[in-house]
Order: C-alpha cells, then sequence, then structure tokens
C-alpha cells in the first residue's frame, strides 16, 4: 500500500489492545466482537489447547466450528500459566494492552494483583464477592438459578407437567458474550488509561438475572411472580397483542393481526372474510383475546392443509405481521440474511467452508466506509502456530532463554 | 476511576417498546444525557405501565409532536448538540418526518445514527411489519425451545428475548461508536436488525445444520454432553432441580448425596459409559428426586461438589443474600426499583466499595419539557406556551 492508497477502514476500535485468558464462551465471544469492531485481540490458551477446541460440530478433520466461530479474527499463542515463568510473561503481556478479559479460573493465583495490568474484566458463574460465589454451577443450571428456566415456563396450564425450561443452543453463554463486550467498553474508558486499571466483576448469573425485564416488572408491580398456573380468565395476550402459532403442512407460521384493519384482511387470506361479520367471534381486539384459543383451533383447520411459505407470502401481501418458525437450514438460505450479507464464509484448513454470522449490524463511518460483513474469513489456527508472533511479541523483552521456559510454546 | 464513562454525551432518544429504552437506560446508567422523546397522545408513553417503569430510568422526559414541521425543526435544533440519535422508527416515518440520517447528518456531521429494526434497513424485507415476539419464531429461537402448543407456553416466547439482546447488540455498537468518534471526531450510521441479532446466538443450530448434521441434544432441556443432566420434578408444590454431571468428581459427589439409590455400576464413573446411559440415569434420578426436598437436596449437591440448583424465581432472586450483596437491585427513592448494570466494579469511593451504574427514577411525562425546549433550545417561556398551545409541545 503506497501512501496514496487510503487505509481500509478496520472498524472503530482499530488499535485497541485486548488479552483474552481462559476458556469460557462468554469471554471468547465478548472479545471476539471487540476483535470485529477493530481490535486486536490476543487469546492465550494452555499447551494443550482451549477445551472449547474439542466442541461440537466438528469439521470432517476434526476442527471444531464453534471454536471457530468464537475465535476467528484473533491472535493465538500458548503458554502455560500455571508455572512461575509462564506467569511472569502474562503479567508482561497484560502490561502491553489495554485491556484484559479472563476467566475467574484463568486468574486464580494472581496474588499480588499485576500492578501494570489495565482494566480488567473476570467472568464467573456467580460472580467474584457475595455469599454464594462457590455454588458448583454450569451452563445449564444458571439457566434455573437465575431464574430463566421459570420464568420460560410461565404462565403454563399444567405446571406439575411443565417443567421450566432454558433458553435454546448457547444463548446464555452468548448473551454473556454482550456483555463482557460492553462492560469491557465501559471499564476501558472509566479507568483512563490508569494501571492497575478498574477490576470488573462479570457473572453469568447476574446477568440472566438483567434479562428478566417482565418477571422483574410484575415482582415490582406487587404481582404473584411464585405461581406458573395460567389464569383461564386472562386469554392468551402475549407481549402486548395477540400472538397466534399456527400448524402448516410443512412447520408452522406465528401470525399477529392485532388491530381491526389487520384482522379483516388476514381472514381474507384464510378465505373467511365471513368472520368478521361474527362480534361474537372476533368483533374486536378484547373479543379476539377472550376467544384466542377457539380461533387457534378454527385458523388450524386451514393452517394445516397450507405450505408456511405459501401462507406467510398471502400475509405478507396482505401486509400483516406473519413469519414462518425457521429451521436452522432455512436461516442459512434466507433472502433477507443474504442479501444484507449476513453470513461470513468461513474456511478451514481442511478445506471445509461454513457460514457464520458476521455482526448483526451494517456500521458505517461518517465517510462511508462501511465495516466489512459477507466476506471470506480463515478458522482460527491451531494454537502452536502462534510461535511467530509469540517470539515477535517478546523481542523486547528477553529472547529466547526465557521463550523456552515458558514451557507450552 | 470515572465510572461516568459517557458524562457529556448527549443522546436524543426516539425508542419505544423496549430495546430502545433498555439500550438508553444503560447508556444513562454510564452517565449519558438521554433525551427522551414523547407524546401524550401515544398510550405507551402516557400510560406507562408494566415494564416502563423499570427500563426507562435515566432519561428526560420532554413532549413533542414530531408530526409538525415546528416539532421536526425543534428536533433538528436539539440534535445540533447532540452525539447520538437512537431510533427503531419505521422507514416510512423517518423519510417522512425528515428524520433520517442522510437529513440529520447535514445538521450534525459527526452524528451517531443508530437505527434498530426487525430486518434491518435494507434488504426485501426491510419493511415487513415485525415484532419481538414473532422475531423469535422467524430467528428459530422458538423451534428448539418447549414443546410447539396452541398456547405458546414454554416456547420461548416470554419472556422476551430479542428484545434484550437487541439492547445488548445496540449499547455494544454504540459505546464502539463513542470511542471512535472521541479518538478520530467521526461519527457513524449503525443498522441493527433485530433479527440477526438474536441468530447470531445460535451457532451451535446453525453450524450443525451447515455441515448437514442435527443436534444431538437440546440445551433448553438438558447440559449435553453431561449424564445425568435435567430439569426434575421434587416434593413440594412445583418444586424443581436442575442438574448435571461433567465429570468423574461429580459423578462421585451425586452417588455420595443419593447414598443408597446410587447406581452401583463402577463403569459409570466414565463419561462415555454415563452418556450412553444417559436416558436411564435420568429417568433414575427423577424417581428418587420425586420425594425429595429440592432445598436440602440442593444444600447436599453443593456441598458434594455437583452443579445443582433449584428452579427459582424473581421473588426469591431479588430476596436472595446473594444478590443483595452483590447490589443487584437498587433502591431509588426508598423502594427497589430495578435492576443495575450486570457487571460490578471495583471502585473504593463508592458506597460499598463497588459500582453498579449510576441511576434516577423514571421521569413523569414531559417532566422535561422546561429543560430541554427552554435550557437546551433557548426557546422562551412565551414561546414555548404557544408551541404548547399550538400542540406541539404536548
Amino acid at each position: 500500500m503506497n501512501r496514496f492508497t487510503p487505509h481500509p477502514f478496520r472498524g472503530p476500535l482499530a488499535g485497541l489492545k485486548v488479552l483474552e485468558l481462559g476458556s469460557d464462551i462468554s469471554v471468547a465471544f465478548g472479545a471476539r466482537l471487540l476483535a470485529d469492531l477493530g481490535a486486536e485481540v490476543i487469546k492465550v490458551e494452555p499447551p494443550e489447547g482451549d477445551p472449547l477446541r474439542r466442541e461440537a460440530p466438528l469439521t470432517p478433520a476434526g476442527e471444531s466450528a464453534l471454536f471457530a466461530y468464537l475465535n476467528r479474527g484473533k491472535a493465538l499463542i500458548s503458554l502455560d500459566g500455571s508455572i512461575e515463568e509462564g506467569w511472569r510473561l502474562l503479567d508482561d503481556l497484560a502490561g502491553r494492552s489495554d485491556l484484559v478479559i479472563a476467566t475467574a479460573e484463568a486468574v486464580r493465583g494472581a496474588e499480588p494483583d499485576w500492578a501494570q495490568r489495565p482494566a480488567t474484566l473476570v467472568i464467573s458463574p456467580h460472580g467474584l464477592s457475595g455469599p454464594s460465589t462457590e455454588r458448583p454451577s454450569s451452563s445449564f443450571v444458571l439457566q434455573h438459578a437465575s431464574g430463566f428456566a421459570f420464568h420460560q415456563a410461565s404462565p403454563v396450564t399444567e405446571p406439575e407437567a411443565t417443567a421450566p425450561v432454558g433458553c435454546a443452543d448457547w444463548e446464555g453463554d452468548m448473551a454473556g458474550g454482550l456483555v463482557v463486550a460492553i462492560a469491557a467498553l465501559w471499564a476501558l474508558e472509566a479507568g483512563e488509561g490508569r494501571r492497575p486499571g478498574p477490576l470488573v466483576d462479570v457473572s453469568h448469573e447476574d446477568l440472566l438475572v438483567y434479562m428478566l425485564v417482565e418477571p422483574f416488572a410484575d415482582w415490582q408491580a406487587g404481582l404473584d411472580v411464585t405461581n406458573r398456573r395460567r389464569d383461564p380468565e386472562k386469554g392468551l395476550t402475549i407481549a402486548g397483542g395477540l400472538v397466534w402459532y399456527l400448524p402448516c403442512a410443512d412447520g408452522a407460521v406465528m401470525v399477529s393481526p392485532r388491530e381491526d384493519h389487520q384482522w379483516a384482511r388476514w381472514c381474507e387470506v384464510m378465505g373467511h372474510p365471513d368472520w368478521t361479520r361474527d362480534e361474537s367471534l372476533c368483533g374486536d381486539r378484547i373479543v379476539r383475546t377472550a376467544n384466542a384459543a377457539r380461533l387457534q383451533a378454527l385458523m388450524a383447520q386451514w393452517s394445516v392443509t397450507q405450505a408456511n411459505r405459501d401462507v406467510v407470502e398471502a400475509a405478507k401481501a396482505a401486509r400483516v405481521a406473519c413469519f414462518p418458525v425457521s429451521t436452522p437450514h432455512d436461516l442459512i438460505e434466507n433472502v433477507q440474511l443474504r442479501a444484507r450479507r449476513f453470513f461470513d464464509e468461513v474456511r478451514f484448513a481442511d478445506g471445509t467452508v461454513l457460514p457464520m454470522p458476521s455482526l448483526p449490524f451494517r456500521f458505517i463511518d461518517q465517510g462511508g466506509e462501511e465495516l466489512a460483513r459477507g466476506g471470506e474469513a480463515l478458522a482460527p489456527a491451531r494454537a502452536e502456530d502462534g510461535a511467530d508472533l509469540f517470539e515477535a511479541l517478546l523481542a523486547t523483552r528477553g529472547g529466547p532463554a526465557r521463550h523456552r521456559a515458558a514451557g507450552g510454546l | 476511576m470515572n465510572p461516568l464513562s459517557l458524562e457529556g454525551i448527549r443522546v436524543v432518544d426516539f425508542s419505544w417498546v423496549m430495546a430502545g429504552p433498555m439500550t438508553t437506560k444503560m447508556l444513562g446508567a454510564m452517565g449519558a444525557e438521554i433525551i427522551k422523546i414523547e407524546s401524550s397522545t401515544r398510550p405507551e408513553f402516557s400510560v406507562r405501565d408494566g415494564m416502563f417503569a423499570v427500563i426507562n430510568n435515566n432519561k428526560k422526559s420532554c413532549t413533542l409532536n414530531i408530526t409538525t414541521p415546528e416539532g421536526q425543526e425543534m428536533i433538528r435544533e436539539l440534535v445540533r448538540s447532540s452525539h447520538v440519535v437512537v431510533e427503531n422508527f419505521s422507514s416510512r416515518v423517518l423519510a417522512k418526518y425528515g428524520l433520517s440520517y442522510d437529513t440529520l447528518r447535514e445538521i450534525r456531521p459527526d452524528i451517531i445514527f443508530v437505527s434498530a429494526s426487525g430486518m434491518g434497513r435494507t434488504g426485501p424485507e426491510k419493511d415487513l411489519l415485525a415484532y419481538g415476539s414473532l422475531l423469535q419464531g422467524y430467528s428459530g429461537r422458538v423451534g428448539m425451545i418447549g414443546e410447539p402448543n396452541p398456547a405458546l407456553e414454554a416456547m420461548g416466547i416470554l419472556p422476551a428475548w430479542t428484545d434484550p439482546i437487541t439492547a445488548l447488540w445496540e449499547t455494544t455498537a454504540i459505546l464502539a461508536a463513542i470511542r471512535h468518534w472521541r479518538q478520530t471526531g467521526r461519527g457513524a450510521y449503525v443498522d441493527l436488525s433485530m433479527l440477526e441479532a438474536t441468530v447470531a446466538l445460535l451457532p451451535e443450530a446453525l453450524l450443525h445444520a451447515a455441515l448437514g448434521r442435527q443436534v444431538p441434544e437440546r440445551r433448553s432441556v438438558t447440559e449435553a454432553g453431561a449424564a445425568p443432566s435435567g430439569c426434575f420434578r421434587c416434593a413440594g408444590e412445583d418444586e424443581w432441580l436442575a442438574l448435571s454431571v461433567r465429570t468423574p468428581q461429580e459423578w462421585e459427589g451425586l452417588r455420595r448425596v443419593m447414598g443408597e439409590a446410587a447406581p452401583a455400576d463402577a463403569g459409570l464413573a466414565g463419561a462415555q459409559p454415563r452418556l450412553a446411559a444417559k436416558e436411564d440415569l435420568n429417568g433414575r434420578l427423577a424417581a428418587w428426586l420425586r420425594t425429595r426436598d429440592a432445598a436440602a437436596t440442593e444444600a447436599a449437591l453443593h456441598a458434594a461438589g455437583v452443579p445443582a440448583s433449584r428452579s427459582r424465581h424473581m421473588a426469591e432472586i431479588v430476596d436472595d443474600p446473594h444478590m443483595r450483596a452483590r447490589s443487584m437491585f437498587q433502591q431509588i427513592d426508598g423502594e427497589v426499583q430495578m435492576a443495575t448494570l450486570p457487571w460490578l466494579a471495583d471502585d473504593r469511593s463508592a458506597a460499598g466499595g463497588a459500582w453498579r451504574g449510576d441511576f434516577a427514577p423514571t421521569p413523569a411525562i414531559g417532566q422535561h419539557n422546561d429543560y430541554v425546549f427552554g435550557e437546551l433550545l433557548g426557546l422562551s417561556p412565551e414561546r414555548r406556551a404557544e408551541l404548547a398551545e399550538a400542540g406541539t409541545i404536548r
């Protein structure tokens, strides 16, 4: 690149240096988001590699696709932090970084505190302080400890037969990654560059509790949040308006014709414009709420004979809010996601190429330069491939003797 | 440390419902000044019930009719002295009232303009009417939680997920943009899609599908790779205990707590044999727990090093001494008002040595009209009275 060629836009966090320590989905995802936004992230793995390198699904050559999703765009190095020299090297790397993001386990034994460490986030299941920090926990168990599972199965008709249910996929841990990114950006500014920087305690349990807005609002309003049993008098009002789940010949749709004019158009879509004349069945929104179960049964008689794509297209044409319940395969093919270049194509050493979500927003600098989305990217290298980078990092520090002493390299 | 790191940043907040208000509440807790643009003719703003009070702290409320030319001119004037605009209008409203990024950047070139919409502002589905609940279906998460049922029970529709998640993405983007602005003086346009915000958190399902495979176990009901693992019914009304065994040590811990009811087979110490027998092990655990006291069993399992928790509800969480010690909920005006920021920072200058955000009560509608229209825009009391009379300030 010559001096007349402008530098490409590397993102709003260009120049930020982040050090990542420990094996945890929230830590890895949070640091990856910072990397996507332009930060330089160095992830330190133990000599045997991050255990998440073995997490499913694996490519035909045995590389973890999940690990790639969490760690692409980072520099990876391998270092044994459990021995003294390794620990001193970590201290050195921390001193050169603007931010450290770590699991509690990775920094256990870090006393005395690193004098030169920057703003530091420490992520743990229940936090670093409080009377119950040591509860044995797991990703699944935290869904229940935090109340998310209980409230995600409330209200229900038969509480005794309906177990509390957690979030889908890795959602809880991934949401933790978002909180990590936010807390990191706050700590960076709040710390004002001082060393040692602020120590930030991020608890998986706290952040799941934080997400429970409606249950907290109900508790605050004095409602009984301990009883999951549905009150049959209350109809089926979901999240501010009527939402119906309709099975189709090939899957299902969710539809929400809330206003009277939307309902009238929806009845036409279903081939039942006559329904709108039946005041006692569906006269207005209040009547429809009271009759929600009966209307669902009537609508389902029609929808089970229809392909879900046809229902969605007809509803779209009638300007009624209606979407399919997507399968993961549907999402990969989804026209809207494709048109917005939401998926990057990530290539592995064995030639496997997999679509992976990029950031869920377009970020355009005021000069019109857009943060890249939908391009090709390489899956992260194996940890041992970081040796050259490590040499470069240490070039100013100690030389080859220390390098060998670091073990794990 | 300066915890109010956004002090000096002014945000014009047009957002409503949940995602935008949660975003700006969080920015306010970090010191930003949030000017919430409301209208007394919209029930969302005038009724202020349900969750409104717990997601609209830290804001200054003004009431303005943005459909009038005078109202639009006042917005443009406000944007001149602001740094961030947050909105979730439809594309049509943005253009119609002259509030689009292209219009506002003419007034303030370095504005950070953040737009959150169901599908994003580009693409063939950009103008589709979408609600958070429907997006939870469209994103695929509804198909991964519970069993489909016409009453929409325990299917991942309530409590809201897409909205709070969108708020976290939106806050991330804004903080990154503010750092960019502080370092380079340049603004930015952010076009956030709520659909994408939800899909990006489902990597296991997407990556399995891309490799032509099925996800072997649904994480909503069990810990994949752990056995036994699940949520089990205990004695007492609606008492449930979640439990996961991942390691030989946890297995031994569970066996100790189960005592004579524990499976005797020594081969089950290994992960593979336990996973192969997961269904059977879960069945035996379910039978054992059905008559056990949940709290006592939970305590015994913790003492034995086994990950376990009763399925707790919000009333219990608010009362939890652990949550209290961590200042998870903060009192404003003598009542527990809201959850604080989802992180805790050591701060020797703060009460209790920890900082979790600064919070002010949710404002009454129009409470800050004089500040916004008088102090910020410099309009005289007479002019403000005229505008109120004309229905522009309302």
